[in-house]
């Protein structure tokens, strides 16, 4: 059984995986805005990723800038086997936890 | 493409707060974002208002929890002194200048030795002064508020003699100065214990 993760921390996963090799800050962090729906710090994603790696679950290398970012590099973020892992152990307990119920759920409960 | 700015000292705000290894690669996310917003809408105002509020983000997370602990320790002086009678308060007054004094040099302290910069020390010092003196009123406020509804007499004289209700309004103000100072100094030794490290263990870079 891997480190339980977080609902933050499996959106922050998730949205690596859907990147795959354009996972750089900005970029999970407009992914992350949009999947949840709703703005979200740029600090919460930043500190999400700096856990994730020293929970040793991604690892991240420095790119070249973009005229956009004012030529600042970009460090773009990849899983390790780990995270896999760990995000199928997470989507694993949700399905434990609503085995047996239909979803949405309704009428009186 | 633009070639829009944030304002200058917001980015320096930031550049101060982040480590080496972040303080380019999270700076040009920023500015990412930031012209993104001047791509959808051409205010330049609202663009600037969200960058500052991510600077914000990234100063509460370095400092949020030192104000959140000198305002626990003043209120906890407080609370005591209003609940436990005494006529020496030499005792007292030792432990918690003491413990807010470390409370302010841990501040500078931890940050600079995060960012590996003497000043960072400093500006976490002034950035825990704009936030611990409110959150120690607001807190206060809560106290004294529960006091007047529920108190005893004893009570109210116990306040009267260390001070009075509006020292808890008026002191958080007046130790912030001194707060700054001792948080600069524990940045001067943040900054130097994580250059004494960077010789002894160098930092791999990726």
């Amino acid at each position: 059984m891997a480190d339980a993760l977080g609902a933050f921390e499996q959106a922050v996963l998730l949205a690596i995986v859907r990147l795959r090799k354009e996972a750089y800050g900005r970029a999970i962090h407009r992914e992350v805005e949009e999947r949840l729906g709703r703005s979200v710090a740029a600090g919460a994603v930043h500190a999400t990723l700096q856990r994730l790696e020293r929970k040793n679950l991604v690892t991240s290398e420095l790119g070249e800038g973009t005229e956009i970012r004012a030529g600042r590099p970009r460090r773009f973020y990849s899983l390790q086997p780990s995270a896999r892992l760990a995000l199928n152990d997470a989507r694993a307990h949700i399905e434990k936890l609503w085995n047996g119920f239909e979803w949405p759920l309704k009428g009186r409960i | 493409m633009n070639q829009a700015t944030p304002p200058a000292w917001a980015e320096e705000i930031l550049r101060v707060l982040l480590p080496p290894r972040d303080r380019d690669s999270v700076g040009g996310d920023l500015i990412e974002g930031y012209r993104e917003r001047i791509e959808l809408s051409p205010r330049k105002a609202a663009a600037d208002l969200w960058y500052v509020r991510q600077v914000a983000g990234f100063a509460y997370r370095s400092v949020g929890v030192w104000a959140f602990a000198f305002a626990a320790l003043f209120v906890a002086r407080g609370v005591v002194d209003a609940l436990i009678a005494t006529d020496d308060f030499t005792v007292r007054s030792t432990i918690s200048t003491v413990l807010a004094a470390t409370v302010w040099a841990c501040c500078g302290a931890t940050v600079a030795w995060r960012t590996g910069l003497i000043r960072s020390g400093a500006l976490a010092g002034i950035l825990t002064a704009t936030v611990a003196p409110l959150v120690t009123v607001t807190l206060n406020a809560l106290f004294y508020g529960v006091v007047v509804l529920t108190g005893s007499d004893q009570i109210f004289v116990n306040i009267a003699r260390s001070g009075g209700i509006e020292e808890g309004f008026t002191l958080p103000f007046f130790v912030v100065g001194p707060g700054i100072v001792l948080a600069a100094i524990g940045g001067v030794f943040g900054a130097t214990a994580r250059r004494i490290q960077s010789i002894v263990r160098p930092p791999r870079m990726l």
